[in-house]
């Protein structure tokens, strides 16, 4: 025979009772949340796949917010050079009137001055405090303005004009400088001004060491340039050489000579300058190629977190409202039991 | 043939059936007297020798019987003290002069000495365990005395032997030879320890701790401890060393303990010599448990009650649960119980045609058993009683109507001669 | 047989009847009481019209057992999974939010972000709050579990000062059983009493009875040491004051043989003793452990390196400091004592651009020679090392080898993974000692509609007795009529 005490059957009632309302609890934060209530539990050893999940997850939308800041800069590097492409354009034209003889010497003196400034403004661009083109050492100007008062690099310029050829550009003796000298004087004596320790010391404040920025979580690259690249330069002495020499008395032989040596550094500045908008582009693109990588990955980590932590907001639907009816019955069935005694025979 | 002599016969068979009512009054009287036992009259005849064609009424003798040994109803009640025999046999006791008697009569309760004394005054009887197990003396009352329940303090009883049963594990590891319990340094170890209570000759509480531990193969070293003596939280080593300690040797196939040595010998501090029975050990593949563990002694304790077993023994039970026999309560019988003497305060003694008392304990020969808590009622029957009155005072009136019509002829007679 | 015998017997019947009736309502008013055992009356005839009620109780052995030993499986695995709740919530925070992992998370964010433009000094004070925020979460995780190692020493005192005050009360009821076994009195209220103090006591350790005579009951542990046999045998233990990372808590010895704590998740302790010590050393200590290493895996990851020279502690500093703590080995208490460097700590007089260029060991630690405010190859080299595997002490019980944010990590899943063990054996465990208490309650406990029915046959016994009497009262009064 089997037999039931009253105690085992009040008991059991209530043991499942209590267990179907903790269910309930966990089983309605799941349908409020979409996740498993409690996630250590639902993973056990495997939470730490979830956490690293997470973590990664965070670490690839802040490199893909990263790569804002990095796409920013990259673009208004990309429109600088651009505008330094446009000026060194611009001097070019010049100096080709010049050679053909046409325009004043003073036009194409002021054209090279413009674009002096120009450069030196242009390399100065900052973005959020940081010089665009100063290397690493983005909290200094990259460049030194070449027309401010004392300034080194025109003291170097001049006192280099002097040196060679012992007198001033001014000087009315400048008319005899022959066009080997003045080849000779670009050669010798400006050109270590720009490609030389005379850069360094008078021209830049950037350094050739460039920014390196980690774009995806393995991939590390430059991303930013420096004033000291060579188009730069050679623009720079185009620049100076045009601005400071074109309105001297030097002789026109001298002068052409000057202008068909700027020609060829101009020239040659647009294609050094043009090399690095392409690098820029290059890295523009590395840049955008990461961030959509990450994005994918990021939807892909999102969804792994889902399989993992997630639960069907259908399914939870479903079981709060099961449990909710077993509840019911359950409380039916008590209040059903408790009618069930003989002792409500026995009057 | 004559008219005085059926007056007399009227005379006598009133007299009879006076009788008769005086047996039924004292029964209606006592129907309620524990251990009393029924009267009866019996009647016989008494005939006068007849001449001729005279016939001379005789008369009727009375004899008074008592229904001894027929049982009365047991009726059972709430004190220990209150004893019924159930089946054949009395109690003896004996009135305060000293002089014995048997009685069925078992509502006994302590006097001011501590004797058990029933209602009657009369005192229980039994032999003592004060000089061992006691043995019934079977024709007389020798060796009996009267039983005196005091509140006597027990004696304390060292322990003298124990047993321990259960399993060692048999996968232990073996514990090198320095590091021994039995060895007593501070880095001993052991493979399982129980304890056990033991008792020294004061009755004080002595704990012994038991070590068991493996030495090879089916080789173990048990060492015994005084526990007092154990240095505080370590155990090990113990002031004094090791109480006792044994060598046991299992059959690796069986699992049982072969070799000579089946136990340990140690001797309680303060107390007895214990021999610890360890034959019922075994090593099995299974982990160290503990199926008995026995050690005699105990502690001395005062008397809490008393009872009172089936065979009479009486039991002082002590505050600690444990008990000790104090007296064994006799029974005595006679051949013919219904023989007996009956006297005042429901007790019986020899009579001329009982046979002679032979005393013996409950539950030994036709003997019956002594039942703690219950008494035995009268076994007279009131309906029966009644109708015996009704019947006797039938009786009593036709025999005066005998009686009435002999005086009514010796009138006719004496009136003839007028 | 008699008209007066008929009487007794009737009285007799009545006063069995109405024991009955006290067993019934005994029965029923106790119905609800768990400890309770069925008590059954069981009426004898001896002699005619003798009547002894026996009172039997209600017992199976067998079922007893299974109750104690599913109650005691339960009761320590209950100990360690409530216990590491409250553990993980104090060290890892509701959803981990303030664990280790998640801070160091946080920090490598701050460190990309920071790499990314490494001149901002704003974003190089997010860097060392991030850090800042590491050194909290190991220091106050390190601190709650030692309070947490503290605590539950102080409740193993709690736990063996009741089991001792068990074990007393088991005295008592054990000499009130064994002396009514031998004065042959109603025991069943004391050994009602004694079973209710064994499940008590099975609570805190699990045990294992025989019975010697007279109902003397020796309780043992489940290995064979002897917890009450006559006397209790003395439960001790010496409370720890505090507890410091890697010191060893005091065990619990029970007549001087020492409690084994559980081991693992679904752990093998049984009885709230084991598995208390089981939290107190190992899962608190191993948690302990998994937090100094991490801390060490930190100190070295963001260490100072320069060209034959000795590595340095960088961001992340140590009491042992400028060296760095050796690989591979488990350092105790690290976890509580790691700093951040107050060279780089602008709250503490420092700067980020220390850890930007590198050098808080002096110049020669200095990688960012040219001084460039945008120098961020250091930075980004200190996000690689939290990546790069490095090996870790296998004493904490985790991944030997692997990078510091995964061991971060796999010291949540560890923690997680045990607790689900836990979890899911406490279920099935509480599912077992319910099931088992249920059985024995069905073997042993009372149906109150089985008492009522019974009390309907009793009141129908003792009608009818009572109706006797009147019958044999009618007759004697009969006859007496008879007689006047």
């Amino acid at each position: 025979m089997t037999s039931v005490s009253s105690a085992a059957l009040t008991n059991a009632m209530r043991y499942q009772q209590m267990r179907m309302q903790a269910d309930l609890v966990k089983a309605t934060k799941e349908s409020s949340t979409g996740r498993v209530a409690d996630v250590g539990l639902a993973l056990g050893a495997r939470t730490a796949q979830s956490v690293t999940f997470s973590r990664d997850l965070d670490r690839l939308n802040g490199i893909v917010d990263s790569n804002g800041l990095i796409s920013a800069r990259l673009s208004a590097t990309q429109t600088s050079l651009g505008q330094l492409s446009a000026a060194a354009q611009s001097l070019l034209s010049s100096l080709t009137s010049a050679s053909s003889g046409d325009g004043a010497n003073s036009i194409t003196q002021s054209s090279g001055n413009s674009t002096l400034q120009q450069l030196t403004s242009i390399l100065n661009t900052s973005v959020n405090g940081e010089y665009l083109f100063a290397g690493t050492n983005t909290d200094v100007k990259p460049i030194n303005d070449f027309s401010a008062a004392g300034s080194s690099a025109k003291a170097a310029f001049d006192a280099s004009f002097v040196a060679r050829f012992g007198f001033t550009p001014a000087d009315p003796a400048a008319a005899n400088i022959t066009a080997a000298q003045m080849d000779s004087f670009i050669t010798n004596d400006v050109q270590p001004q720009f490609f030389g320790a005379g850069w360094q010391a008078n021209w830049s404040n950037a350094t050739d060491q460039q920014i390196v920025s980690r774009i995806a979580l393995n991939e590390n690259t430059p991303t930013s340039t420096s004033a000291n690249q060579d188009g730069i330069r050679k623009l720079a002495m185009a620049a100076t050489i045009v601005s400071s020499l074109m309105s001297s008395n030097i002789s026109k032989a001298a002068k052409d000579t000057l202008i068909s040596r700027s020609t060829t550094m101009v020239g040659e500045a647009l294609s050094g300058i043009g090399q690095v908008q392409s690098q820029t582009g290059i890295i523009q693109k590395r840049v955008s190629d990461a961030t959509d990588r990450m994005k994918t990955q990021v939807d892909l980590f999102e969804r792994h977190i889902l399989d993992l932590e997630g639960v069907d907001p259908a399914e939870a639907a479903t079981r709060v409202a099961n449990l909710t009816q077993h509840i019911e019955n359950s409380f039916a069935l008590t209040a059903r039991l408790q009618q069930l005694s003989l002792l409500k025979y026995l009057t | 043939m004559s008219l005085y002599g059926m007056m007399r016969t009227g005379v006598s068979g009133m007299n009879a059936q006076a009788n008769r009512l005086s047996t039924t009054a004292d029964n209606i009287a006592n129907s309620d007297t524990t251990g009393y036992k029924r009267s009866s009259a019996e009647f016989s005849t008494l005939v006068m020798p007849t001449t001729g064609g005279a016939y001379n009424s005789g008369g009727v003798t009375t004899t008074i019987r008592k229904a001894v040994s027929d049982p009365g109803v047991l009726q059972y009640t709430t004190s220990v003290s209150d004893l019924a025999v159930s089946g054949d046999g009395f109690f003896v006791v004996r009135d305060p002069s000293g002089t014995p008697f048997l009685t069925r009569a078992g509502a006994f309760v302590p006097d001011a000495q501590g004797r058990l004394v029933n209602a009657a005054g009369f005192q229980l009887m039994a032999y003592s365990y004060a000089n061992g197990v006691p043995a019934a003396t079977v024709n007389g009352f020798e060796g009996l005395e009267p039983v005196v329940i005091s509140d006597q303090v027990m004696t304390a009883t060292p322990s003298t032997q124990g047993n321990f049963s259960g399993n060692l594990p048999a996968g232990a590891t073996p514990v090198v030879a320095a590091n021994l319990p039995g060895a007593n340094a501070a880095t001993a170890q052991y493979t399982s320890k129980s304890s056990m209570v033991a008792y020294d000759n004061l009755g004080n509480k002595t704990l012994l701790d038991v070590y068991f531990t493996n030495t090879g193969a089916g080789t173990w070293q048990v060492a015994v401890f005084d526990q007092s003596k154990a240095t505080p939280g370590t155990g090990f080593p113990y002031t004094g060393g090791a109480l006792g300690s044994a060598n046991l040797t299992f059959d690796t196939t069986t699992g049982k303990l072969t070799g000579a040595v089946t136990g340990v010998s140690l001797t309680v501090p303060n107390g007895a010599a214990l021999s610890l029975d360890l034959s019922q050990l075994t090593q099995l593949g299974a982990g160290f448990t503990v199926a008995d563990a026995k050690v005699n002694g105990n502690a001395p304790s005062t008397i809490d009650k008393i009872q009172i077993s089936k065979d009479g023994t009486i039991y002082a039970q002590y505050k600690d649960g444990s008990t000790k026999p104090l007296y064994k309560i006799p029974l005595a019988d006679v051949q013919s119980p219904d023989q007996l003497m009956a006297l005042a305060g429901n007790v019986y003694s020899q009579g001329t045609d009982s046979g002679a008392i032979r005393v013996g304990f409950a539950n030994e020969g036709k003997l019956g058993s002594i039942v703690s808590g219950a008494l035995e009622n009268s076994n007279v029957d009131i309906a029966e009683e009644l109708t015996d009155m009704i019947a006797a005072q039938r009786s009593y009136t036709a025999n005066s109507k005998v009686f009435q019509t002999g005086s009514d002829l010796m009138d006719v007679l004496v009136n003839l001669k007028r | 047989m008699s008209l007066s015998t008929a009487l007794n017997i009737a009285q007799s019947a009545l006063l069995a009847t109405s024991r009955q009736t006290a067993v019934v309502s005994r029965n029923v008013a106790d119905a609800d009481n768990p400890n309770y055992s069925r008590r059954i009356a069981v009426v004898t005839s001896t002699a005619p019209g003798a009547r002894s009620v026996d009172i039997q109780r209600a017992t199976d052995d067998l079922l007893f057992r299974q109750n104690l030993s599913a109650l005691s499986a339960y009761s320590g695995q209950n100990a360690l999974y409530s216990g590491m709740d409250r553990l993980g919530l104090s060290v890892n925070g509701v959803d981990n939010a303030s664990s280790p992992s998640t801070a160091i998370a946080n920090l490598q964010k701050a460190l990309q972000l920071y790499a990314t433009s490494p001149s901002n000094q704003n974003i190089g004070s997010t860097v060392i709050d991030a850090a800042k925020q590491v050194v909290r979460s190991l220091n106050d995780g390190s601190k709650a579990i030692q309070d947490f190692r503290t605590q539950t020493d102080g409740e193993i005192g709690t736990a063996v000062n009741d089991l001792n005050s068990l074990l007393g009360q088991f005295q008592d009821a054990n000499r009130a059983v064994i002396s009514g076994t031998r004065s042959g009195t109603d025991v069943s209220d004391a050994l009602d009493q004694r079973d209710a103090l064994l499940k008590k006591i099975s609570d805190y350790i699990p045990v294992s009875t025989f019975t010697r005579g007279d109902n003397d009951m020796v309780v043992n542990t489940a290995d064979g040491t002897t917890l009450f046999e006559t006397i209790p045998r003395s439960v001790t233990f010496t409370p720890s004051s505090g507890y410091a990372a890697g010191a060893a808590g005091n065990a619990v010895y029970i007549d001087n043989v020492p409690i084994s704590a559980g081991s693992g998740g679904n752990t093998t302790a049984s009885g709230k003793l084991a598995g208390m010590l089981q939290l107190r050393d190992g899962v608190a200590a191993t948690m302990q452990s998994q937090l100094d290493e991490t801390a060490r895996g930190l100190i070295t990851a963001f260490a100072e390196t320069a060209p034959s020279m000795p590595n340095a502690t960088g961001l992340f500093t140590w009491p042992g400091a400028p060296g760095v703590p050796p690989s591979g080995a488990l350092i105790n208490g690290l976890a509580s004592t790691i700093s951040v460097n107050a060279a780089m700590d602008p709250s503490a007089g420092g700067s980020p651009t220390v850890l930007r260029d590198g050098g808080a060991n002096g110049a020669a630690y200095v990688a960012n020679t040219s001084g460039g405010a945008s120098y961020s190859t250091l930075l980004v080299a200190y996000g690689d090392k939290l990546d790069k595997p490095m090996s870790f002490d296998p004493a904490a019980g985790i991944s030997v080898t692997s990078s510091v944010s995964d061991y971060a990590a796999n010291s949540i899943g560890w923690f997680q993974g045990v607790r689900q063990q836990a979890s899911t054996a406490a279920d099935a465990k509480e599912a077992l000692a319910q099931r088992t208490a249920d059985a024995l309650s069905n073997a042993t406990g009372v149906n109150v509609d089985q008492e009522m029915s019974l009390m309907l046959d009793l009141e129908h016994t003792y009608q009818a007795s009572a109706r006797m009497m009147k019958t044999v009262d009618d007759m004697l009064a009969a006859l007496l009529s008879a007689v006047g």
